[in-house]
C-alpha cells in the first residue's frame, strides 16, 4: 500500500465507530418502491436516539424488500424482509428491547467471527436464492452506503487503484485484464483487455474512457443497480481503465431519469476529487485523470457507443458510420473507448485477486459471472451475481424458485429488446455467451423476463418490436422503416388482419434489415422475430396464415402503441 | 523517394465490379466509382457534403485480405487491392428491400408502373394512382433522384408493402419555396446542407423512428428559423420535397453554365430554361470554382427579371412619344447628334453588371469616336481605385474557397452575408474550423454571430485601430521580416508614419485599449489571416486611409500571395473589376494605363492607331453632377435601371433636361421614359461575355436563350455604331473577338484562353507582388467629429433574434413580419433628450428613414443609435419587389437621425 493511501485509509478508519446497534435499511431503487422511504423515516423519528440507523444499497433481493438489517452488538446482522411501518415497530419492539427475533419476519442471518448462530434463520450465504451467486461487481450491495466515501474505503475500496497505480504499470493492467478474459457485459461481450489494447496503442495526448449507463432495456436495472448501490466500485474501474489505456479523460454517461444513479454518480465522482483520487497525479503516481458524468435524453438508441459520443457532444444522439472506430477517433474526434458499467465495475477485483482467479470462475469462454435481473412470471423477482456455466433450468427454478403464476413457464425473454426468446427446448442450455446465442437468443446485458404458459408470443415479440420502433432514431432507412412495417404486420396478426404473404415479408424484411442497417439497432431488430419463429414458429403461423376468428374473449387486448408511429 | 514512386504510393488500385481502377486514399469506394465512371446508386450521399450513410442504397461487398462485408460504399474508405462488388444479385436484392421500404412512403404508383416513361399529365390513369400521388404531377418529375435510383434498381411492378401518404399539410406561406414533406424521403441532404455547409441550422431533423422527419424545430415558417433563403436545400433535395415555387410546374429544356451577375462573388450557377426559352431555375454549381455549389438569396431567386423584358426593339422620341423604330435608324441618327457636341459635353456610362466586352468596347467607342475620356460604371465605390495604390493593381488577392483555410478571418466595415453572400459562406467555414473570426464594425450584423471577438469601434476609427495594430507588431518585433524584404516597399516611411499612432492616445480619444490591439496583433501576425474589407459608411478620405492601413498590416504580417490569406475587397457591383481592367474608367485605360503616363498612352495610340485624348474625364459623381450643372448634355446609360443616384427626382429632373440621352436596357424604366433614343439591351441569357468576379476571376457567361428579336450586347450596340460612323477599327464577329484584342492589350489577361474559361473561368495573376508600404495617418477625434453631426445609427440586420417575439402576419401574397423594436442609446444623449428606459419613441432622418421602437438604454457607443432588424423582415420585402428588374438589397447605411418620444406607434407594423 502507498504512503499515500495508507495515510487516507487511516484517516476515514479513525472516524469509524463501533455502535450498540445498528440499522441498515434498504435504499436501492427496489426498496424505495416498496416502500422504505417509510420505514426509514419512523426509524428516525422514533429510533434515532437509540442507535445508529443507515441507508444502505439494496442487496438484489427485491421481492424481499424493503429490507431492514439489524445488528446488535454481539450477535449476528438479522435481516427482516417485505417490512412496512407496522412491521418494523414490532421488530424494534420485539427483537431490540426484547430480543426475540420474531423468526416469521427475519429471512437470514449474516455471522461474524465469534458470533453465535440463532436458532431457525439461514445465514445469509445459504440462503436460497442468494446462495448461488459468486458476487463481485456486487459485492458490497446491502453493505455499504453507496453515498459514503467512508464506507468503501473501510470495505477495502481504492486498493486496487493504489495497486494498479502504483506498483503495476498500465502495461501490466492491461495485461491482466486480457487474461482474465473479462468480456464486454454491454451486448456484445467483446473482450475487454484486446477493446483496451486499441486505445492503449494510440498515443494521442487526449484520450477518452467512456463508461455506458444508458441502460434503456425493459427487464435490465443491473448497470442502474451498480449506480445506485455501490458507484464507487465502477469509478474505481473507470479510473483502472484510464490508467491501463493511458487516457486523460473519462465520462460516465447516464441516461437522463435515472435519478439515482445520477446522484450518485456524481457524489462518487466529487468524493473523488475531494479525496484525491481524481485530478492530478492521483495518489501520488504521476497519473492524471478527469472524470466527467454526463447525461442524455429520452433515447434508448443513444447507449450505441457512436450515439453515445453525439450526444456528449450535444448533437442528436444518432450513431455514427465506422470506420472511423472510436480508437481512433470518437469523442470529439479523440480516440477512444467505451464499456459497460459492469464490465468496468468487474476491474477492481480482478486487480486485486489478480486474472487466474476470475478465470477459474464461469466457463472456459465466458470467465466471471452474469449480473441477471430477474423479472416477469417467476417468484424470486431481483438481481443475482450468478457465475457462468449455470443451466437456464437451474437459473429458473432455483435461483429464480419457479414460475410465480404457477402455469408453468413457456419462455424466456433475454439481452433486451434487440434479444430473442428462449423456449424450453433450450432450457437445458448453459448460461454463456456462446451457448445462449447458438439457442437463437444473447444474454445481451443479463436482463431476463419470464414468461409462462399464458404469454402469447406473437403479442409479446409485437411489444418488443414496438420498442425498436419506437426507439429508432430515424437515421438509416432499412431500421426506420423495417421495423415500422415489421410492427404494422405483426400488429395486423394480433388483430386477426394478416395479409396473405406477412411472413414472408416480415422475413425478408428482417434479413435486409440485419445486413443493411447502420447500427445495432437495426442490425439485431429481427433477432426477437427470429428466434421466436425458431421456438413458437406454429404460433406465427396459426396467427398470420389461418385466419380463424377467434371468440371475443380470448382476443388479444389492444397493444398501447407509442402514441404516434408515423407522421 | 521520386515523385513517380510518391505517386504510386498515392494511387491505390480497386477492383469494382470486375474493372480494375485507381483511388486516392481517403477516398470513399463510391468516390472512386464515380470518378471512374461506374454507377452506384446513392440517395442521402452528396459530393458537397460529408458522408451520412442513411440510406442504405449504396451497399456494396467489399472484400479485403479475404474477408468478406456488406458495406454503405459512401462511408467506406477505399483500401489497396479491395475488390468490390457492386451488382452482384444478393447486393440487388438488398436494395430493391430497401427500396420497397422506401416506395411504402413515397407516392409511387407511377414509378412502379410501367408506363412511367409514357405517360403525360392529362392522361387518363390506368393504373387508379390519385391525382396527387402521380409523378407527374410533382414539381421535380423528370429532375427527380430517386426516379434514377428506382430505374436502376429494376424494381418490381408491385411492392408488397402497405403504402402511407404521411397526409402533411404544404408549407407554402414562406417566400420563393414550397415544402412538401409528404414526398420527403429523409435523407437529410437538406438539414446537412445548412448545417455543415451553410451553418445556419435553419431546419433540423425532427422526431425519431417511423415519424422522423425534416423541418424547421418548432414547426414555424422558415422566415422565423434563421433562414437565410439560399437555396442550398432545395439545390441538394433529390425530391420535389423542397422545391423554387416560381415556374414550380415548368420542365427544363435546356440547361446551361451561367454566372450571376448580382455582386462580385459570381457564383457560378446553372441556369434551367424551358421551352419558351425563360429563365426558370437557377441552381448552384457544385463545379463551380467561385462558389462549390453555394448561391446566396440573390442568385438562386432574384434573376427572374430577365423573364420580364418589355423593350424589344429601338425607339426613338418623337415629340411626347417613343415610337419604334430600327438599329439603322436609330445608329443613323446617333451619328448624327453626336456631331452636336464637344467631347467634354458627352459622358458614358454602364452598370456594372455589364461584361468585360462591354467595358472594353464602349470605353474604346468613347475615347476613339466620342474623344472623351467621361466613362464609368454607375457604381459610387471607390474601394478598388485605393487598392491600386498600394497594389498597383486595383484588385485584392486571396480565393474565396481558400478562405476556410484561414487561422484569422477579420472582417471589417463590409457585412457579406448579405453583399457578397458566398464569401460569408467560407468564412463560416473557417469558423468551424476552429479560426478566429473577428468583426471590426459597430453594426451588428450576421457574422458578429459567428465572431469571438466583435470591436465595436466608432465607425470611422477603424483605420486608427488598424494602424495601432501594425505599430504594436513592430514593437513586439513580431512582423514577418523576409515576406516584407521580399515584397515590402518604402517600409521606413511606412514606420515612420506609425509614430501617431500612440496607444495611450488612441484609448483616451476612442476608447480602444492597448491590450486589445496588443491582442489583435499577436493574433493577425500569429497565423495565417485574411481580411474583408470594406469601406460601409467611410468616406473618401477615412477609406483610402483604411484600405491602405488593412494592406499595410497585412503585408507586414506576411498575409498576402499564400494560402488562407489576403485581403478581400467588398464592393457590390458584379463587374466592377472588369470595369477597372478594361478601362472603363475615366483616367485609368485598359491594362491598368494612366491617362497621365504618356508611355501608356502612346503604347495604346500606336495599338489602335488613334490620338487618345489625355484631358481628364469625369467619374460617375462628376458626371451626375455635371448634367445638374449642365455641362454634359449628351449622355448615354446602358444596361442599368438601378442605379440608385441616376434614379434620385433631382437627378431625374436634370436628365431629362439633357439634349441627347440614349439608355439601353430589357426594361421600361423612370430613366427610359426621359431618353431620346431606346435600345433594347441584351440581358444576361441572351448573350455571351465575361466578367470577372472580386478574386480576380474571368468566367464566362455563355448564352442561353435564342430569340427572334435583334437584342444586342452593349459591346455589339457600340461597335456597329462605331463601323456606321467609320470607324473600321469596331468590327468584332464575336464577344471572343473582342476578348482576343483584350488580351493583347491587357497583359494580365493575355493567359486566358476564352475556349477554356467556360469550365471555372481562370484568375488573373499581379504580375508583380511588391506591395507599396504607404504612409499612414492619424485620423483624430476632433476631426471625425467635426465630419459627423447629429446622432449616428448603426443600423444591424441578423437571421435570427431568439429575444425578439416575431409575428408573422400573413396576407394573401405576402406576409408581414410584426417585432418589437428595440432601439438602443447611451445615456448621456438619452439625458439631452429627457428620455428613459422603456420609452416608445421614433427615430427619423428626413423623409427617407422612420421607425418606432421602445428605448433601451446601455452603455456602449455614445453619439449613436443603435437598431438590429432581422433579415426575415428585408427578404419579404425583398420577395415583393418589382418583378421586371434584379432587385437590390437595402445597404446598411450609416445615417444622422433624430429622435423623438411619442405616445403610440402608427408603425408597428414595420
Ligand atoms: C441500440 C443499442 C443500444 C445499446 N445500449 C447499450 C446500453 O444501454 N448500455 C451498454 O452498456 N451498452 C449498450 N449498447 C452496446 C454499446 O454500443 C457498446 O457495445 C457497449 O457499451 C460496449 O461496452 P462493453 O464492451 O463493456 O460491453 C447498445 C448498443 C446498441 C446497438
Ligand atoms: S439502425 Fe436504427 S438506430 Fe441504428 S442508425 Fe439506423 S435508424 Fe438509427
Ligand atoms: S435556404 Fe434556408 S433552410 Fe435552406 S439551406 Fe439555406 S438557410 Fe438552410
Ligand atoms: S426535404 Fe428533401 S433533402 Fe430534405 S430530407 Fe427530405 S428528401 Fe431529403
Ligand atoms: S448513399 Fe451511402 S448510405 Fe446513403
Amino acid at each position: 500500500m502507498s504512503e499515500v493511501f495508507n495515510k487516507l485509509v487511516s484517516k476515514v478508519k479513525s472516524q469509524d465507530f463501533d455502535e450498540e446497534i445498528l440499522i441498515r435499511v434498504g435504499y436501492g431503487a427496489s426498496g424505495q418502491a416498496a416502500g422504505s422511504i417509510k420505514v426509514y423515516d419512523w426509524l428516525t423519528n422514533n429510533f434515532k436516539s437509540k442507535g445508529e440507523i443507515r441507508l444502505v444499497g439494496a442487496l438484489g433481493l427485491s421481492y424481499l424488500e424493503p429490507i431492514v438489517d439489524i445488528k446488535i452488538k454481539g450477535k449476528p446482522r438479522v435481516l427482516f424482509s417485505n417490512v412496512d411501518v407496522e412491521k418494523i415497530q414490532k421488530i424494534t419492539d420485539e427483537y431490540i428491547n426484547n430480543q426475540n427475533y420474531l423468526k416469521e419476519y427475519a429471512f437470514a442471518q449474516i455471522l461474524q467471527d465469534g458470533e453465535e448462530l440463532l436458532d431457525n434463520i439461514p445465514e445469509l450465504k445459504n440462503f436460497v436464492p442468494f446462495k448461488y451467486q459468486k458476487r463481485i461487481a456486487t459485492r458490497n450491495f446491502g453493505e455499504i452506503n453507496p453515498e459514503s466515501f467512508d464506507e468503501y474505503i473501510l470495505t477495502g475500496g481504492y486498493k486496487s487503484l493504489d495497486k494498479a497505480l502504483n506498483s503495476l504499470t498500465p502495461e501490466n493492467v492491461l495485461e491482466e485484464v486480457k487474461n482474465s478474459g473479462l468480456r464486454g457485459r454491454g451486448g456484445a461481450a467483446f473482450s475487454t483487455g484486446i477493446k483496451w489494447s486499441f486505445l492503449a496503442g494510440n498515443n494521442a495526448p487526449i484520450k477518452y474512457v467512456l463508461c455506458n449507463c444508458e441502460e434503456g432495456d425493459p427487464g435490465a436495472f443491473n448497470d442502474k443497480g451498480i449506480l445506485e448501490n455501490d458507484p464507487h466500485t465502477l469509478l474505481e474501474g473507470l479510473i483502472i481503465a484510464g490508467y491501463a489505456t493511458k487516457s486523460s479523460h473519462g465520462h460516465i454517461f447516464i441516461r437522463q431519469g435515472h435519478n439515482i444513479p445520477i446522484e450518485n454518480a456524481r457524489k462518487a465522482v466529487k468524493d473523488a476529487y475531494d479525496n484525491g483520487l481524481l485530478g492530478k497525479n492521483i495518489l501520488n503516481s504521476g497519473f492524471d485523470f478527469e472524470v466527467e458524468v454526463s447525461l442524455t435524453g429520452d433515447s434508448y438508441v443513444a447507449g450505441e457507443e457512436t450515439a453515445l459520443m453525439e450526444a456528449i457532444e450535444g448533437k442528436r444522439s444518432m450513431p455514427r458510420f465506422r470506420p472511423p472506430f472510436p480508437a481512433q477517433a470518437g469523442l470529439w474526434g479523440k480516440p477512444s473507448n467505451i464499456n459497460n458499467v459492469k464490465t468496468l465495475s468487474y476491474v477492481p477485483w480482478i486487480i486485486e485477486n489478480g486474472a487466474n482467479e476470475f478465470k477459474k470462475i464461469g466457463t472456459e469462454k465466458s470467465s466471471g459471472t452474469a449480473i441477471i435481473c430477474l423479472s416477469g412470471h417467476i417468484n424470486n423477482k431481483g438481481m443475482y451475481e450468478i457465475p457462468f456455466g449455470i443451466t437456464i433450468k437451474d437459473l429458473l427454478e432455483k435461483v429464480g424458485g419457479g414460475s410465480s403464476t404457477g402455469k408453468g413457464i413457456k419462455l424466456l425473454q433475454t439481452g433486451g429488446p434487440l434479444g430473442g426468446v428462449l423456449g424450453k427446448e433450450a432450457f437445458d442450455v448453459v448460461m454463456d455467451f456462446e451457448e445462449m446465442a447458438k439457442a437463437g437468443a444473447i444474454l445481451g446485458s443479463g436482463g431476463i423476463i419470464v414468461g409462462d404458459q399464458n404469454v402469447d408470443v406473437v403479442d409479446l415479440i409485437r411489444n418488443l418490436v414496438a420498442f425498436n420502433q419506437f426507439e429508432s432514431c430515424g437515421k438509416c432507412f432499412p431500421c426506420r422503416l423495417g421495423n415500422t412495417h415489421m410492427l404494422d404486420i405483426l400488429d395486423r396478426a394480433c388483430n386477426e388482419k394478416s395479409i396473405k404473404g406477412d411472413l414472408d415479408v416480415v422475413k425478408k424484411i428482417g434479413e435486409n434489415m440485419k445486413v443493411g442497417s447502420l447500427c445495432g439497432h437495426g442490425q439485431l431488430g429481427y433477432n426477437p422475430i427470429s428466434s421466436a419463429l425458431k421456438f413458437f414458429d406454429q404460433e406465427f403461423i396459426d396467427k398470420m396464415t389461418t385466419f380463424t376468428i377467434r371468440d371475443e374473449k380470448s382476443k388479444i387486448p389492444k397493444m398501447i402503441l407509442p402514441t404516434r408511429t408515423r407522421p | 523517394m521520386t515523385t513517380e514512386e510518391k505517386r504510386k504510393i498515392e494511387t491505390l488500385t480497386i477492383k469494382v465490379d470486375g474493372k480494375l481502377i485507381p483511388a486516392k486514399p481517403g477516398q470513399t469506394v463510391i468516390q472512386a466509382a464515380q470518378d471512374a465512371g461506374i454507377y452506384i446508386p446513392y440517395l442521402c450521399y452528396h459530393p458537397g457534403m460529408d458522408p451520412y450513410g442513411a440510406c442504405r442504397m449504396c451497399v456494396v461487398e467489399t472484400e479485403v485480405n479475404g474477408r468478406k462485408m456488406i458495406q454503405a460504399s459512401c462511408t467506406t474508405p477505399v483500401s489497396n487491392e479491395m475488390i468490390v462488388s457492386s451488382d452482384s444479385s444478393e447486393i440487388k436484392d438488398l436494395r430493391k428491400g430497401i427500396m420497397d421500404l422506401l416506395m411504402s412512403e413515397h407516392p409511387h404508383g407511377c414509378l412502379t408502373c410501367h408506363r412511367i416513361e409514357l405517360c403525360g399529365p392529362q392522361d387518363v390513369c390506368q393504373r387508379h394512382v390519385s391525382v396527387t400521388d402521380r409523378c407527374t404531377t410533382c414539381p421535380k418529375n423528370e429532375r427527380c433522384e430517386l426516379k434514377d435510383t428506382i430505374r436502376d434498381t429494376e424494381m418490381d411492378l408491385t411492392t408488397p408493402l402497405t403504402y402511407n401518404r404521411r397526409q402533411l399539410p404544404i408549407h407554402g406561406d414562406d417566400p420563393f419555396y414550397d415544402r412538401d414533406y409528404n414526398l420527403c424521403i429523409v435523407c437529410v441532404r437538406c438539414v446537412r446542407v445548412c448545417d455543415e455547409v451553410r451553418f445556419d441550422n435553419a431546419i433540423t431533423l425532427k422526431s425519431r423512428s417511423g415519424v422522423a422527419i425534416v423541418g424547421t424545430s418548432q414547426g414555424t415558417s422558415l422566415l422565423e428559423s434563421g433562414c437565410e433563403f439560399c437555396g442550398a436545400c432545395i439545390d441538394v433535395c433529390p425530391t420535389g420535397a423542397l422545391v423554387e415555387r416560381n415556374y414550380k410546374w415548368e420542365k427544363a429544356t435546356k440547361k446551361t453554365k451561367s454566372i450571376c451577375s448580382n455582386c462580385p462573388v459570381g457564383c457560378q450557377l446553372i441556369m434551367e430554361s424551358n421551352e419558351q426559352e425563360k429563365s426558370i431555375r437557377m441552381i448552384g454549381d457544385y463545379s463551380g470554382e467561385s462558389n462549390a455549389g453555394q448561391t446566396c438569396f440573390r442568385g438562386k431567386f432574384g434573376n427572374d427579371y430577365v423573364n420580364f423584358r418589355n423593350i424589344k426593339y429601338p425607339k426613338i422620341k418623337e415629340g411626347d412619344s417613343q415610337n419604334k423604330s430600327n438599329w439603322e435608324e436609330v445608329n443613323f441618327l446617333i451619328s448624327k447628334k453626336i456631331n452636336d457636341f464637344k467631347p467634354s459635353e458627352i459622358a458614358i456610362l454602364n452598370s456594372p453588371r455589364s461584361t468585360n466586352e462591354d467595358f472594353f468596347v464602349s470605353q474604346k467607342f468613347a475615347r476613339l469616336v466620342l474623344k472623351t475620356n467621361n466613362v464609368d460604371s454607375t457604381n459610387k465605390d471607390q474601394i478598388l481605385k485605393y487598392f491600386s495604390k498600394s497594389f498597383k493593381y486595383p484588385g485584392g488577392t486571396g480565393t474565396i474557397l481558400d478562405l476556410e483555410n484561414s487561422d484569422n478571418v477579420i472582417i471589417i466595415s463590409g457585412n457579406p452575408t448579405e453583399q457578397q453572400n458566398v464569401v460569408s459562406v467560407f468564412a463560416k467555414k473557417a469558423a468551424r474550423n476552429g479560426a478566429n473570426i473577428i468583426v471590426i464594425d459597430p453594426r451588428e450584423t450576421e457574422m458578429t454571430r459567428y465572431s469571438n471577438k466583435w470591436i465595436k469601434n466608432i465607425p470611422h476609427s477603424q483605420s486608427n485601430l488598424i494602424s495601432a495594430i501594425s505599430k504594436s507588431i513592430f514593437d513586439q518585433g513580431i512582423e514577418d521580416k523576409d515576406f516584407l524584404k521580399n515584397h515590402g516597399e518604402h517600409i521606413d516611411d511606412f514606420k515612420t508614419s506609425l509614430w501617431d499612432f500612440d496607444l495611450e492616445k488612441i484609448k483616451s480619444e476612442f476608447n480602444i485599449k492597448p491590450d486589445l490591439v496588443v491582442d489583435l496583433a499577436k493574433i493577425i501576425a500569429g497565423g495565417s489571416t485574411s481580411f474583408l474589407l470594406g469601406v460601409d459608411g467611410l468616406n473618401d478620405s477615412q477609406s483610402s486611409e483604411l484600405v491602405r492601413s488593412v494592406i499595410n498590416l497585412a503585408t507586414i504580417t506576411g498575409n498576402l500571395f499564400k494560402k488562407g490569406s489576403g485581403v478581400f475587397p467588398l464592393y457590390k457591383g458584379a463587374n466592377l473589376q472588369g470595369s477597372l481592367d478594361l478601362g472603363h474608367s475615366p483616367n485609368l485605360l485598359p491594362g491598368f494605363r494612366n491617362i497621365e503616363n504618356k508611355k501608356d498612352v502612346d503604347f495604346l495610340n500606336k495599338y489602335w492607331d488613334s490620338d487618345l485624348s489625355t484631358e481628364k474625364g469625369m467619374d460617375y459623381e462628376e458626371i451626375i453632377k455635371a448634367i445638374e450643372d449642365k455641362k454634359i448634355k449628351a449622355l448615354f446609360v446602358m444596361n442599368d435601371a438601378f442605379a440608385e443616384d441616376l434614379m434620385k427626382k433631382e437627378v431625374l429632373d436634370s436628365i431629362s433636361k439633357l439634349e441627347f440621352l440614349v439608355v439601353g436596357t430589357s426594361n421600361k424604366n423612370s430613366l427610359s421614359v426621359l431618353a431620346d433614343v431606346v435600345i433594347p439591351i441584351a440581358n444576361f441569357p441572351e448573350r455571351e461575355g465575361t466578367m470577372t468576379n472580386l478574386e480576380r476571376r474571368v468566367q464566362l457567361s455563355p448564352k442561353a436563350h435564342k430569340s427572334n428579336t435583334d437584342y444586342k450586347s452593349v459591346w455589339e450596340f457600340y461597335s456597329n455604331l462605331a463601323q456606321t460612323i467609320g470607324f473600321d477599327d469596331f468590327n468584332y464577329e464575336s464577344s471572343k473577338a473582342v476578348f482576343d484584342e483584350i488580351r493583347e492589350i491587357v497583359k494580365e489577361y493575355e493567359g486566358i484562353d476564352y475556349k477554356n474559361l467556360s469550365d471555372s473561368g481562370k484568375k488573373w495573376e499581379f504580375s508583380t507582388k511588391k506591395v507599396t508600404l504607404l504612409p499612414v495617418k492619424y485620423l483624430s477625434k476632433n476631426q471625425l467629429e467635426n465630419d459627423n453631426k447629429g446622432l449616428l445609427l448603426l443600423h444591424g440586420r441578423v437571421l435570427s433574434q431568439a429575444q425578439h417575439e416575431v409575428e408573422i402576419i400573413k396576407g394573401n401574397q405576402k406576409n408581414v413580419i410584426s417585432k418589437d423594436n428595440i432601439i438602443k442609446m447611451h445615456p448621456n444623449d438619452v439625458q439631452n433628450l429627457n428620455l428613459k428606459e422603456g420609452d416608445l419613441i421614433n427615430i427619423a432622418n428626413g423623409s427617407s428613414f422612420s421607425l418606432d421602437g421602445k428605448l433601451e438604454i446601455d452603455k456602449e457607443l455614445e453619439g449613436t443609435i443603435r437598431y438590429t432588424s432581422l433579415f426575415a423582415e428585408m427578404i419579404t420585402d425583398f420577395s415583393e419587389s418589382r418583378e421586371d428588374w434584379a432587385p437590390t438589397i437595402p445597404d446598411l447605411e450609416f445615417k444622422t437621425l433624430r429622435v423623438k418620444k411619442i405616445n403610440r406607434s402608427n408603425n408597428v407594423k414595420r
